[in-house]
């Protein structure tokens, strides 16, 4: 959910309770204020009555009764029941316009002309209380609309003005790679907090770039350093090899050597790879067809899988294709198809299943499940071969993983099966 | 051949210099970029093997100074970065091979001659060793004049030994010949000796002498000379 949403979501929470206790507060002085008002206008009256009987004037009198607000009759006390002279009170009177009992503000008083007492009565129709109930209440609800409306226009005018450098600050963010060298242009804000934000993280990025290169330059540098040392150890090895007369002896020691040379060459080579993989220094994808692929790296191992009698089977339900760099791609296979020729056993079979966001390899092998938890852990080789460097799947979870791509290990009643999904 | 080696390592100029002098080459050192480029300037080469980190500067502005000489020599990067970026590089200022190292030495030797062959010829060249006739362009080979059948493989191993005959072929070399980057599966030591068997069969079908001698857990020499 929005920011924006959840603070005018919070915002009109917090109005409702706010609106129902101005609600009685409107009540209440509505209802005082009405009431007050009609004490005045009886009262005002019940002195222009009193006025009328000191003079005796009987025709504004009548006019008065007749009007059905006022009532005169003649008492002998010369206070009310209760003891005073004036008393007002609430009342319901038939309303006969209306024809149903109605709410008035009744004033009973006593006034006293020469020896007569006259009880004067007195009303006024008042505010009903549904009416005003229901008045409140519709005004409450208008103005609760006219909050939300207010609301939603102040979020799209400030989510498109207050907010757009922060959200084109989050879209460079996202594009950024330490590996293209390049700090975004924040857009210029007024807001501090945004603008903090921009500096903090472009002086991140500086460290991120920094770091970055100078990891680079050290993976290079000692990919330098190493090889060159194991270029003329192979170059000699190519000399010592032309000497004629050597014995049976000193050539076992070479080839041991020749050996453990190729081996040192093709492990710092793994690790170099596995060090651009994880620099992302393969930054160019292309649509690659997997089955081409798998045909391409087939051909490579073509001699294996005679010499060991494999059965090779291909069943394509769609062709898969996917976004990789054409060289990691190839790597990634090839290290599969490997792994599934050097640990296969002789006879067996190799299965691809090519679907359209998949593809899986099966293999017959050693009857036992492989450790999982260990299987694409550097250096974790399970087999005995000598000429596995324990790599293979390693670099292979590794392409995997820059290439958006998920690699499963699973082990079904015999096979082992390595599984491609796209993500 | 006269072959100019610019490289700042004295061991591998020691290897490489004792390597190729054995047929009769010339092979000049230069150690940084400063010397490089008075000797290209000053002489005429056959082939040019440039290392692309030297002291005092890059080798590829070495490959630029060559090219505006417009000299005929043929160039090979040899470097150790192995870097793809430096690789497009080189071959677009003009560079006809890049070698990654560490290399062998008769994968150098066979690089060099393959691109002799084609700055001289075009291609169009007969290898002739005895009875033996290669014709590269076609990849046909006849011994005493009879076709002779090979698989793929079995003609790259034969061009190879032939190209470096004489000397003692290491397998690791012949794997990598074969199966370039992807040497790394190295069960191929098995499929080597296989192909080798068939190859020399063959020959020897046709009637060929045996050259092919086999150095005990090291490789092989294609010995035509007594």
């Amino acid at each position: 959910m929005k920011l924006l949403i959840k603070t005018s979501l919070y915002y009109l929470l917090f109005s409702i309770p706010a609106l129902i206790l101005s609600g009685f507060i409107c009540y209440y002085l509505i209802t005082k204020e009405v009431k007050e008002s009609n004490n005045e206008l009886l009262l005002n009256r019940k002195i222009q009555i009193e006025q009328y009987l000191k003079n005796d004037d009987t025709i504004s009198l009548k006019f008065i009764v007749k009007s059905k607000e006022a009532q005169i009759t003649k008492i002998r006390e010369n206070v009310l029941k209760n003891g005073t002279t004036t008393l007002f009170s609430d009342t319901l009177i038939l309303d006969k316009t209306e024809n149903e009992m109605a709410p008035h503000r009744m004033l009973t008083a006593v006034a006293t002309v020469g020896k007569t007492n006259y009880k004067i009565k007195l009303w006024r129709g008042t505010l009903e209380f549904e009416e005003l109930i229901e008045g409140i209440l519709s005004l409450l609800f208008i103005i609760l609309i006219f909050l939300f409306l207010v609301s939603l226009f102040i979020n799209f005018w400030v989510s498109k003005t207050l907010w757009k450098p922060f959200n084109s600050t989050v879209n460079s963010l996202r594009a950024f790679r330490a590996s293209d060298n390049e700090i975004p242009d924040f857009e210029r804000t007024s807001v501090k907090e945004f603008s903090k934000l921009n500096e903090t993280l472009a002086a991140m990025m500086h460290k991120m770039i920094h770091d970055y290169n100078s990891q680079k330059r050290f993976t290079e540098n000692a990919s330098h350093e190493i090889q060159t040392p194991l270029a003329v150890i192979k170059t000699k090895l190519d000399l010592l090899i032309q000497s004629e007369n050597l014995t049976e002896y000193e050539m076992k020691l070479i080839s041991g050597i020749d050996d453990a040379s190729s081996k040192l060459i093709r492990l710092n080579q793994s690790l170099l790879l596995l060090t651009k993989i994880e620099n992302r220094q393969f930054k160019t994808t292309e649509k690659i067809s997997v089955e081409r692929v798998i045909d391409q790296s087939l051909l490579l191992f073509d001699e294996q899988i005679i010499a060991r009698k494999l059965v090779v089977n291909k069943n394509i339900e769609e062709d898969f294709q996917i976004d990789i760099n054409p060289d990691l791609c190839l790597i990634l296979i090839n290290n599969l198809v490997q792994n599934a020729v050097r640990h296969n056993i002789e006879g067996g079979s190799i299965i691809f299943f090519i679907e359209n966001h998949s593809v899986t390899i099966y293999n017959t092998g050693k009857e036992e499940s492989l450790d999982t938890t260990l299987l694409f852990e550097r250096f974790q080789k399970k087999s005995t071969s000598p000429l596995s460097i324990g790599l293979g799947l390693s670099i292979a979870k590794e392409i995997a993983e820059v290439s958006g791509l998920i690699l499963d290990y699973k082990y079904i009643s015999g096979r082992h099966y390595f599984k491609l999904t796209a993500q | 051949m006269k072959i100019l080696l610019v490289e700042d390592e004295p061991e591998l100029q020691k290897s490489i210099k004792q390597y190729f002098e054995i047929e009769s080459n010339v092979v000049e050192i230069a150690v940084d970029f400063v010397k490089a480029e008075q000797k290209i300037t000053l002489y005429d080469y056959d082939c040019i093997l440039i290392d692309i980190t030297l002291p005092n500067g890059s080798g590829l502005d070495l490959i630029k100074a060559i090219k505006e000489k417009k000299s005929r020599a043929g160039i090979i990067i040899i470097s150790a970065k192995n870097s793809l970026d430096d690789k497009i590089a080189g071959l677009d200022l003009g560079a006809d091979d890049y070698l990654p190292k560490p290399f062998h030495l008769s994968e150098l030797n066979s690089r060099i001659k393959a691109l002799i062959r084609r700055k001289n010829f075009d291609g169009n060249l007969e290898i002739i060793v005895n009875e033996i006739r290669i014709l590269p362009v076609e990849r046909a080979v006849y011994v005493h004049n009879n076709h002779l059948v090979l698989t793929s493989k079995e003609y790259d191993l034969l061009l190879y030994f032939i190209t470096n005959k004489n000397r003692v072929v290491s397998k690791s070399a012949l794997v990598e010949h074969l199966w370039g980057d992807n040497a790394d599966q190295l069960d191929n030591f098995d499929f080597i000796y296989n192909h080798v068997k068939n190859l020399r069969k063959k020959l020897l079908e046709k009637k060929c002498e045996d050259y092919l001698q086999t150095i005990y857990g090291i490789g092989y020499n294609f010995k035509t000379l007594e």
